[in-house]
């Protein structure tokens, strides 16, 4: 492990976390079902395929984020590049006029609120 | 109001037919009626119920193309219509579909093998089918009712309505071949994309085809009447004056025709001369040539005749049934007719004289530069009622020319605009509105009770630009029309031409919005009620603001119960609005842009709202082959 990667009880997943990867997943399977619904409004279209991209690499920077060891910097990275992906997809989402998916995005981005005041509490506390 | 209702019934018994308490809302026509109302007195679906329409049914023809194979891209733009218990629809390879109305299922299916070629036209594309009964029908002899439709190879079908089989009477083994009137044989078919207008027993047929030729390269305008039953020529009438024909070609009527039933005057929207934007040859008065022309329809001979364009140069083909409805203006009820055009412009005629209800003057407009060139030192001009488009261009689109690099900031200082009717130049003109309209071949619909008048129109701009033969030939490098998207040949003539959108490199519209809207006029008074912003574009899949509205195609409809239903924008939706308000009260995804008019009818005591969902590739590459109807649950 190196000097500067996160102590194991802050990488544990807490409900949190959850609260990021939670509507992340839904909104992956949202962009999904948006993409491929035969004859749906926004089927194969790029913007579907910009949603699908953005919310498959929110999983993913939250599973790398939650199960493994990662330096603490990348951390830091991956929590910007979070947020960023939050709210572009909730813009991307709201002119693709799927508003359930916008939804998603709105309980990410509280969640990611939580979790980096949840971070920053036990930084300030340690 | 007595007097609408009773011409909506002479409308219908002149096509003969028959009304029972049972079906009493008929479709009659690509129109609705021969007057071209697109109004129905259906009132089942109200501003009330509206938000709980439902899919009653929908079909797939199966006949779509995305031109990838060995058939043309396909365009549907068919409006169903509902007569005999029936609803009827033809496909873009010019199969037709009898479907039955209450649950969409095929009755029967005809066939005629029609050649699926690009011949006139970038796609495959039929408006739809026509239909004739018998006012005296023979009992146990076939085809007393009679289904029309036309084909890009200029034959025209007769199939019996209830049956499907072909009515060997009419011309040769059922099949009228238009092309043996063709000027110029050889060049191109008389492409039968519009269906034939109905009125008694007389068909009258007008054609569609290619713009950019003259004299022998292209066929010259005419529009022919013919036998109903038998397909026998009755009459044909010649638009251009037979000296002309020899430097021009076209001012066909490829539009929608509406007649007037108590006069029987058929009403023409004659399209614009060949070659569309150059004009050094054809120096000759063609005073029917863009004009509304007023035949009697059973002899072909002109009762009165107004241009629209003088001197067309810009391809402002009229290109709409006019809409025939009685006025009641200053205390008198005056028989009048709206054409709607490409300008924007909304000339409100008295259908008996030609004469202008609310003005029409000649207003100067600028010159022509081209060597050869004579422009028209004025064109008619409407204020009133004000015109859909506005008369100034809405400057560039900040958000285009940013994320281009300042592409159409610097595009748009190479061209030449001088407002309205600026003329085709060498160096490029800026056309706004251009012949893509303003508004297109659906035209507008009336309330012919409440005397309002809808249509939804077009913000668009397209550059155009006449290009040496030599500068011509270097830049298609010897490539057919066909093959060379934009650039036309313009045959015959010094100069081709290449006309385009004015688009930045990501195909963005590099004019400002908005780009479609929506209105309503007070035609007792022609002053505007509502206008609004129209649809919405889609692009990438994203929408793009609903204050930009949408590049439109299609038409109203109008119900008494104060509904208006439209297809027509970029965004696949169908969409019903509020007649007193112009706010949209439903709307419903369907497969592709519904270009199409739709129809409305009730049948068993249920009214069904449906449209062609088919797509055109002027607005999007979205396309499909689906038939949807709507119906309260």
């Amino acid at each position: 492990m190196s000097s500067n990667a996160l102590p194991k009880t802050e990488r544990s997943p807490n409900y949190r976390t959850w609260l990021i990867a939670f509507p992340a997943g839904i909104g992956l399977i949202l962009s999904l079902i948006a993409y491929f619904t035969p004859r749906g409004a926004v089927a194969h279209s790029w913007g579907a395929v910009l949603v699908v991209v953005a919310t498959a690499l929110l999983c993913v920077a939250l599973l790398l984020i939650a199960l493994t060891e990662i330096p603490r910097w990348f951390v830091v990275l991956l929590e910007v590049l979070i947020v960023l992906d939050i709210i572009g997809t909730g813009v991307a989402a709201y002119f693709l006029e799927t508003y359930l998916l916008l939804a998603f995005m709105v309980i990410a981005l509280i969640g990611w609120i939580f979790h980096l005041a949840s971070v920053s509490s036990r930084t300030s506390g340690s | 109001m007595l007097k609408a209702a009773f011409l909506g019934l002479v409308a219908t018994a002149a096509l003969g037919i028959s009304q029972s308490p049972a079906q009493s809302q008929t479709w009659s026509t690509f129109n609705g009626d021969l007057m071209a109302q697109k109004y129905s007195t259906a009132a089942q679906i109200t501003p009330q119920n509206v938000k709980n329409l439902k899919i009653a049914w929908q079909v797939h023809t199966g006949d779509f193309s995305k031109g990838k194979g060995k058939i043309p891209e396909s365009y549907f733009e068919a409006t169903p219509i509902f007569v005999n218990n029936t609803v009827y629809i033809s496909t873009p390879f010019y199969r037709v579909y009898a479907l039955a109305p209450d649950t969409g299922k095929t009755k029967w299916l005809f066939d005629p093998h029609a050649t699926l070629k690009p011949l006139t036209q970038p796609g495959m594309k039929s408006r739809g089918v026509a239909y004739w009964q018998s006012a005296k029908p023979a009992s146990s002899r076939p085809c007393q009712k009679i289904v029309y439709v036309g084909t890009m190879t200029a034959q025209l079908y007769a199939v019996d309505a209830d049956t499907g089989k072909a009515c060997t009477d009419f011309g040769k083994n059922g099949v009228l071949d238009i092309d043996q009137w063709n000027t110029a044989k050889g060049t191109w078919p008389l492409s039968i994309l519009q269906p034939p207008t109905v009125y008694k027993n007389t068909l009258i047929i007008g054609w569609g085809g290619k713009d950019w030729a003259i004299g022998r390269h292209a066929p010259a305008g005419n529009v022919f009447g013919v036998d109903a039953q038998t397909g026998a020529l009755k009459w044909t009438f010649n638009v251009l004056p037979p000296e002309a024909v020899a430097n021009s070609g076209t001012a066909n009527v490829w539009a929608s025709m509406s007649v007037d039933p108590e006069t029987g005057i058929v009403y023409l929207p004659v399209s614009s001369p060949s070659p569309n934007y150059w004009g050094g040859n054809r120096k000759e008065a063609l005073p029917y040539a863009t004009s509304i022309t007023a035949l009697n329809s059973d002899t072909g001979k002109v009762i009165w005749s107004r241009q629209l364009v003088h001197h067309d140069i810009w391809d402002y083909d009229t290109n709409s049934a006019p809409v025939l409805v009685d006025i009641n203006k200053n205390g008198q009820k005056i028989p009048a007719l709206v054409q709607s055009t490409k300008q924007g412009f909304l000339f409100v005629l008295n259908r008996k004289t030609g004469a202008p209800i609310y003005p029409i003057t000649e207003v100067p407009v600028p010159k022509s530069d081209v060597p050869g060139e004579q422009s028209a030192p004025t064109q008619p001009y409407v204020a009133h009622p004000e015109p859909t488009v506005p008369d100034k261009w809405t400057g560039v689109s900040w958000i285009s020319d940013l994320v281009s690099g300042g592409e159409c900031s610097r595009k748009l200082k190479q061209l030449r605009y001088d407002g309205r009717f600026t003329p085709p130049s060498l160096q490029g003109s800026l056309e706004y509105p251009p012949t893509i309209g303003g508004v297109e071949w659906g035209g507008g619909a009336v309330d012919p009770v409440q005397q309002i008048y809808v249509v939804n129109s077009s913000y668009t701009a397209q550059i155009y630009q006449l290009l040496t033969r030599k500068d011509y030939e270097a830049k298609t490098n010897g490539k057919s029309a066909e093959e060379t998207k934009d650039y036309y040949p313009q045959t015959g003539t010094p100069y081709g031409v290449y006309v385009h959108n004015f688009f930045n490199w990501l195909g963005m519209a590099c004019w400002a919005p908005p780009y479609g809207t929506i209105s309503a006029y007070n035609l007792k008074t022609g002053d505007l009620i509502w206008k609004k912003p129209f649809g919405e574009v889609q692009f990438w899949g994203f929408y793009l603001p609903k204050a930009w509205g949408s590049v439109t195609i299609g038409a109203p409809i109008i119900t008494k119960s104060g509904l208006i239903f439209i297809g027509g924008s970029m965004d696949s939706r169908v969409r019903a609005v509020d007649l007193k308000t112009g706010n949209v009260l439903w709307k419903a995804q369907v497969d592709a842009p519904s270009v199409a008019i739709p129809a409305t009818y009730t049948y068993k005591g249920k009214q069904y709202v449906v449209f062609s969902a088919g797509g055109n590739p002027l607005l999007t590459p979205k396309i499909s082959d689906q038939v949807v109807a709507f119906a309260l649950p």
